[in-house]
């Protein structure tokens, strides 16, 4: 029999063991817990430092160093913060302004993708890079063409240049849209044809159902993009009544030339109330928004 | 289920048609644009002030308004991006009959043309405008100047005014045995301070002295110690309104010596100091003197600090102690309908207006002497021998006759406040030689002068 054989001055071949079972349980559960709580930590400190902050009084604002806790808790800056910037039309002005911004940008982004993924026009493709392109066009490039539009057709101080723009579609939607269309198999579409339903019938009774996810994940985000939007009304609106509240919060800010520290309490204490519409839908839809993310990349087999 | 939806498309739908009427109707406050269309006896006024200035503005306008008949629309506008929505304002033809503008601002639009003319007003010719009481000599020294365009034109009325000057702990000089700063201490003696409390604090070993206001540093806060000791100025005229080249002698270099030793030894924080956490550390103890404007006092006033601490002026030399320069202004567009009413304003706002708004918060002097008293006595009244400080030092440099401007005003002065961040700024921090690198500043912003 040969050395080989028989096992002599020759080690057999190693097999890999899997890392999960290389690495007790133990050690890998501590170091995932370690590092979420890492995250979390460096998530939430921020926020939590807003609300010591809110509920201090104006002496306790710049301590070295600084504490978390307040020495005494004023919770009226919840109230007279917020009433500096008349919080309340503000408000009812940003959600006006912010549905309706969401609710065009959604309703026309999901009209053009379904039209690039579905419908066979001259020059789709042309129409899918062009938007494609639009992607990368920054938007501080097209604000004084479109101020000079919105200004020569006397719509100062009103605000339809806060929500026209949205109607016309938003290129990074359209995109995510159309590749969302492009992974719903055809044959749906198919048979919904032969029982005579018409192209936009389909879209609206088969497809947005369908694509539930996309849609919800293009509201959080239009909606995120318009609560937060702070050029735009600076441009176009002179009235204070009109304002939306990122205007209302920028005016805590300070004088121009001097460098006067704000209110902070009061400016806390009106943020945290600013920030609640957004993370509140954000909590709501955050399933669909991580559906929508992660669907993306599939496609029709 | 379908009812809920039925319901929630309703609601949806309503609020779009909401949305429609009041984004395309005129309700609400009324729209802006009294320069271009308002008129009569309404003014449109639009301020950066706080919250709390707002409302002090509207009381003493409501007072102004009683007085007169004429009703004015105080508009608040953020200071983020201020100069945007002025641009934004011309493009449209919509500028308020009267805003708030800093210099830069004014020295930009008026040499566009697009800025009302004062003179005849400011000089009581206009017809009407000796009633208002506003007079030119009761401005201080080189404000007027300020707003001039290069033809001469006014195209603003000076109103709030800075100064400049240290803040100092006393507790701490005490302790170092330090003479507290007076009213006409000097250059050198700024230094020595600052050297001697340098690692004052021993929880901190840091700089006697922190810029928290890049002025003292800069080419034009050495401009200030050359004037002082006999020298010329960097540049002329005193306003740095249409400076045709800028200039440095000896006495300007020893200035930068001075201050560049200052910096290598780490007395005091050189020209890229940021200043982030300066405020909060002068409250609670931790520096001996810092830099700056006397805008940062109400900080100090608000947050009621234990120790005792006071505002010294910039320092003298051994011929003259000049005061800056700097103040923000009123600016009017150059079709305006309304001049008189508007000029009412303005002369009201400086004359009593700030006097009212500054005593119960007090940010700032104004340009206009008479209208200070409000500002100054809001301040002593913050108590103790801070406030008596502060007004004091203010005081002083608003009533002094010798200023200088504080800051380049012309269409290069953004690529001269690069060449000084790339050139002046290393070699005053002493990382490049000093006599080189300040004439190769000078030579490029006098290319940058000749070619504007």
């Amino acid at each position: 029999m040969s050395a080989v054989a028989l096992g002599h001055g020759i080690r057999p071949a190693r097999r890999r063991v899997p890392l999960a079972h290389r690495v007790p349980v133990t050690v890998s559960r501590i170091s995932w817990y370690a590092l979420c709580t890492l995250l979390a930590v460096t998530m939430l400190v921020p926020l939590l430092w807003m609300v010591s902050i809110a509920l201090k009084s104006n002496d306790n604002i710049l301590q070295l160093p600084p504490k978390f806790f307040p020495t005494s808790y004023v919770w009226s800056n919840f109230v007279n913060g917020p009433a500096q910037i008349h919080f309340p039309r503000l408000f009812v002005n940003t959600v006006i302004i912010t549905v309706v911004s969401t609710a065009g940008a959604v309703t026309s982004s999901m009209l053009a993708g379904y039209a690039l993924s579905r419908l066979e026009f001259k020059g789709r493709k042309v129409f899918f890079y062009l938007f494609t392109f639009a992607i990368f066009v920054p938007s501080i490039v097209t604000i004084i063409p479109i101020e000079r539009l919105f200004f020569g057709m006397g719509l100062i101080n009103t605000w339809i240049p806060l929500i026209l723009p949205s109607f016309f579609g938003n290129p990074l939607f359209i995109f995510l849209a159309r590749q969302f269309f492009i992974s719903v198999p055809h044959s749906i579409d198919e048979s919904a044809m032969m029982d005579g339903a018409s192209s936009f019938r389909i879209f609206r009774s088969l497809m947005v159902p369908l694509t539930k996810p996309l849609w919800i994940t293009m509201a959080i985000l239009a909606f995120q993009m318009s609560w937060n939007d702070y050029l735009s009304p600076l441009i176009y609106l002179n009235s204070p009544g009109r304002y939306t509240l990122s205007l209302g919060m920028a005016t805590f800010m300070g004088t121009l030339t001097s460098g006067t520290t704000p209110q902070y309490n009061y400016y806390m204490a009106s943020n945290l109330l600013y920030m609640i519409p957004p993370l509140l839908l954000f909590f709501f839809a955050q399933r669909y928004f991580m559906m929508g993310l992660g669907s993306l990349g599939l496609t029709n087999k | 289920m379908r009812r809920i939806k039925g319901v929630v498309a309703g609601a949806a739908g309503a609020l779009m048609a909401l949305g429609g009427l009041t984004a395309c109707g005129s309700g609400g406050s009324s729209a802006v644009g009294g320069g271009a269309s308002g008129g009569g006896n309404t003014v449109t006024l639009v301020s950066w002030g706080t919250n709390e200035q707002i409302n002090l503005f509207k009381t003493t306008l409501s007072q102004f308004t009683q007085k007169t008949g004429i009703h004015v629309n105080i508009i608040q506008q953020p200071s983020n991006e201020y100069v945007q929505k002025v641009d934004a304002e011309v493009l449209s033809k919509t500028l308020p009959d009267v805003f708030w503008c800093q210099n830069s601002l004014e020295q930009e639009l008026g040499s566009q043309g697009h800025l009302y003319n004062w003179s005849s007003y400011m000089s009581g010719k206009a017809k009407g405008a000796s009633s208002t009481g506003l007079a030119a000599s009761k401005f201080s020294a080189g404000s007027l100047d300020l707003y001039r365009g290069a033809n001469g034109a006014l195209y603003g009325v000076p109103n709030e005014s800075n100064t400049y000057g240290v803040f100092y702990n006393a507790d701490l000089f005490k302790k170092a045995h330090v003479p507290l700063p007076t009213a006409h201490w000097t250059w050198p003696q700024m230094i020595a301070d600052a050297k001697a409390l340098t690692g004052a604090v021993s929880a901190h070993k840091g700089p006697g002295m922190q810029t928290v206001w890049s002025l003292l540093e800069s080419p034009n806060g050495v401009s200030f110690y050359s004037v002082d000791n006999g020298g010329k100025p960097l540049a002329e005229p005193s306003s740095l309104v249409g400076v045709k080249k800028v200039q440095v002698g000896p006495k300007f270099m020893q200035g930068a010596a001075l201050l560049r030793n200052a910096i290598k030894h780490g007395w005091i924080t050189g020209p890229t100091f940021t200043g982030n956490t300066t405020e909060a550390e002068f409250i609670n103890g931790q520096v001996p003197m810092v830099f700056g404007g006397q805008w940062i006092a109400s900080d100090f006033f608000n947050a009621k600090p234990k120790m005792h601490w006071g505002y010294a002026p910039l320092p003298a030399g051994t011929t003259a102690q000049y005061a800056p320069a700097e103040s923000n202004g009123f600016c009017s567009p150059s079709n305006l309908k309304n001049p008189l009413a508007t000029w009412k304003v303005i002369s009201w706002m400086d004359a009593h207006g700030f006097n009212y708004a500054y005593r119960r918060d007090p940010i700032a002097p104004i340009a206009y002497l008479p209208g200070s008293s409000g500002y100054l006595a809001g301040v002593k009244a913050q108590g103790g021998a801070a406030g008596a400080s502060v007004e004091a030092t203010v005081r002083q440099e608003i009533n002094d006759k010798d200023a200088l401007g504080t800051m380049f005003l012309g269409s290069w002065a953004t690529k001269a406040g690069n060449t000084t961040t790339g050139v002046w700024n290393p070699a005053l921090a002493g990382n490049k030689p000093l006599a080189p690198y300040v004439s190769k500043w000078v030579k490029a912003v006098n290319s940058f002068i000749t070619g504007s």
